[in-house]
């Protein structure tokens, strides 16, 4: 009976498919669509307009600007007029210090907020005290807590990486608890009724089921984390592309505001698809449900 | 694990004693169940027909200890479970197969069918996905072990969450109109399953639906509940030798069973649909 597989239709769905074949298989459909061409034209009509205004016609306001052409030679420059390019260790540090200090603060973040949003999802006593706190720090913007932060901590390093952190936890600890009140309550009464304990409740429902809400504030606090970490830096910096942009406004050299800029915008973007991965990986039943 | 399981003394009866429930949300009493009284006997199929929001559910909801009762109490094997002063928790032994389906959708069809023994520790992991095999397997349901949930048909999910619940070994499987969003065709498929289940499980069944055709094709007894609140209007004994399948439907007891049903039944909706005019008005 079980050896005809295939000529069974409904066989089928017995084949799990693993997590290769089906990025592969995305990325294939992905190229035949007209999707990636798109957003290719998009990015380059942008790149134009930009080139139109600044460069071309020079139209006012717009003229003061650095183009895309002087910004493109200058990043490739092998001597570069303004000391930052592709060729020069200066444009790698700044990157580098900038990365080390989301890492370090993102990573904090969701060590903490993680489990906190968790918790706050799982006892309601324990959500009863932390709540109203959550929701009055929450909303206090990144920019408000520079004073206190440089007063709290020694040296510049630790408050940029503090301002950061901050930007970043608050909105994992929020997305988290929204992901544990999404669950349905159907879930946890099937749990008690095969006799699940709390700590089972917790390993077994309550983490895997938040993880989709988990990962869309570890997206979204990633965004933060850039946010306030160039916040931090254009205050209080040595390094850093947030300290780079300030400084090279200062010093007029602004083809390297253009360069700063566009580097954080991709590094922006791969930390996120970064962290996607991660949990496409992990949340595979997300992923295969999003196949059929 | 326990002698009792393997046939020797039956087990699962539930006696229900006058049970009233009373549901106090803003002040505004509603009575949901009143003074509903049912002896079910172990190994029984007992099914519940009644309009929907009539109560059943609380009913059920009572016995797997979801929560508690007003006044009255329900007795299981002779141990009290549920009475005004006592809700129990919730347990392995009532295992509850819920209306909208329950399968845990982050874990694989193998994952699921293990949970309940896997947490209760009673059973190495080793052990329990050999024995989850072997169920799936006496079930039909092979090939689809390291599937999830959403990758399985309607029919398929259904029948999963029926091993989940057999993998415990339960005293009394709780159903909740588990069928009610399926389609004519899938329904049939998931029947025979339930009656294959039964014939060689012979678990008591606490069956609720407001499909009379369903609850007399799967039913021993079959109770007939009035609109809210809850009272029994009429138990049926449904005499159609086991094991049943679909030439059942066009037996003449079925036949003559479905119209005693009909008629029962057909006063209470125009109760239950008066008395929503009433409201609406």
């Amino acid at each position: 009976m079980t050896t005809n597989v295939d000529a069974l239709p409904q066989a089928a769905e017995a084949k799990a498919p693993n997590s290769w074949t089906i990025a592969l298989f995305n990325l294939r459909l992905w190229l035949k669509s007209s999707t990636p061409y798109l957003n290719l034209l998009g990015l380059a009509g942008f790149v134009l307009l930009w080139y139109l205004l600044t460069e071309y016609f020079k139209v006012p306001y717009f003229e003061k600007l650095p183009g895309p052409v002087a910004s493109f030679r200058e990043w490739v420059s092998e001597d570069p007029a303004y000391g930052i390019s592709l060729y020069t260790p200066d444009y790698y540090q700044h990157i580098g210090t900038s990365v080390m200090r989301v890492l370090k603060a993102f990573v904090l973040a969701t060590l903490l907020g993680v489990p906190l949003g968790l918790f706050m999802g799982w006892k309601k006593i324990f959500r009863d005290y932390t709540f109203p706190l959550l929701e009055t720090l929450r909303p206090i913007p990144m920019l408000a807590w520079v004073p206190l932060s440089i007063l709290m901590w020694p040296g510049r390093e630790a408050s940029i990486v503090f301002l950061t952190f901050l930007g970043s936890f608050f909105a994992t600890v929020l997305n988290t608890l929204l992901g544990v009140e999404s669950i349905d309550e159907v879930y946890f009464r099937a749990a008690h009724s095969l006799g699940a304990k709390p700590r089972h409740v917790f390993f077994k429902i309550i983490l895997p089921g938040s993880l989709p809400f988990v990962f869309t504030g570890l997206q979204i606090s990633m965004g933060f984390a850039w946010f306030s970490l160039v916040a931090g830096e254009m205050l209080a910096g040595e390094y850093g592309l947030g300290y780079l942009i300030w400084n090279s406004f200062i010093l007029v050299q602004y083809p390297v505001i253009i360069i700063a800029m566009v580097t954080l915008g991709v590094i922006g973007w791969l930390s996120s698809a970064l962290i996607r991965l991660v949990g496409d990986r992990l949340m595979q039943w997300k992923v295969r449900e999003a196949c059929r | 694990m326990n002698a009792s399981a393997s046939g020797m003394s039956p087990r699962g009866s539930i006696s229900i004693r006058e049970v009233t429930k009373i549901y106090d949300p803003d002040g505004a009493k509603v009575l949901a169940v009143d003074n509903c009284s049912m002896e079910i006997e172990a190994g029984e199929f007992c099914v519940l027909v009644g309009p929907s929001g009539c109560g059943k559910t609380t009913l059920l909801n009572a016995i797997a200890g979801f929560h508690g009762i007003t006044t009255g109490e329900i007795w299981l094997d002779g141990e009290l479970l549920c009475s005004g002063a006592r809700t129990p928790s919730p347990g392995a032994d009532r295992i509850v197969v819920f209306q909208n389906g329950a399968l845990f959708p982050w874990f694989t069809v193998l994952e699921n069918v293990t949970f309940g023994p896997v947490v209760q520790g009673g059973m190495s992991k080793a052990e329990a996905h050999d024995r989850a095999r072997t169920m799936l397997g006496q079930m039909g349901l092979m090939g689809i072990e390291n599937n999830y949930p959403s990758e399985i048909s309607s029919g398929m999910r259904r029948r999963v969450e029926i091993a989940r619940a057999m993998m415990n070994d339960p005293r009394v499987l709780l159903l909740d109109e588990p069928f009610r969003a399926m389609d004519a065709l899938t329904k049939t498929v998931v029947h025979q399953f339930l009656l294959d289940v039964y014939d060689k499980s012979r678990k008591t069944v606490f069956f609720i639906t407001h499909d009379l055709e369903e609850a007399i094709f799967l039913g021993s007894k079959v109770y007939i509940m009035t609109t809210r609140p809850a009272r029994i209007k009429k138990v049926l004994d449904v005499d159609i030798p086991r094991p049943r399948d679909f030439r059942a439907l066009s037996s003449a007891t079925y036949l003559r069973l479905k119209q005693e049903c009909i008629e029962a039944v057909h006063e209470e909706a125009l109760k239950a649909f008066k008395a929503g005019e009433r409201e609406m008005a």
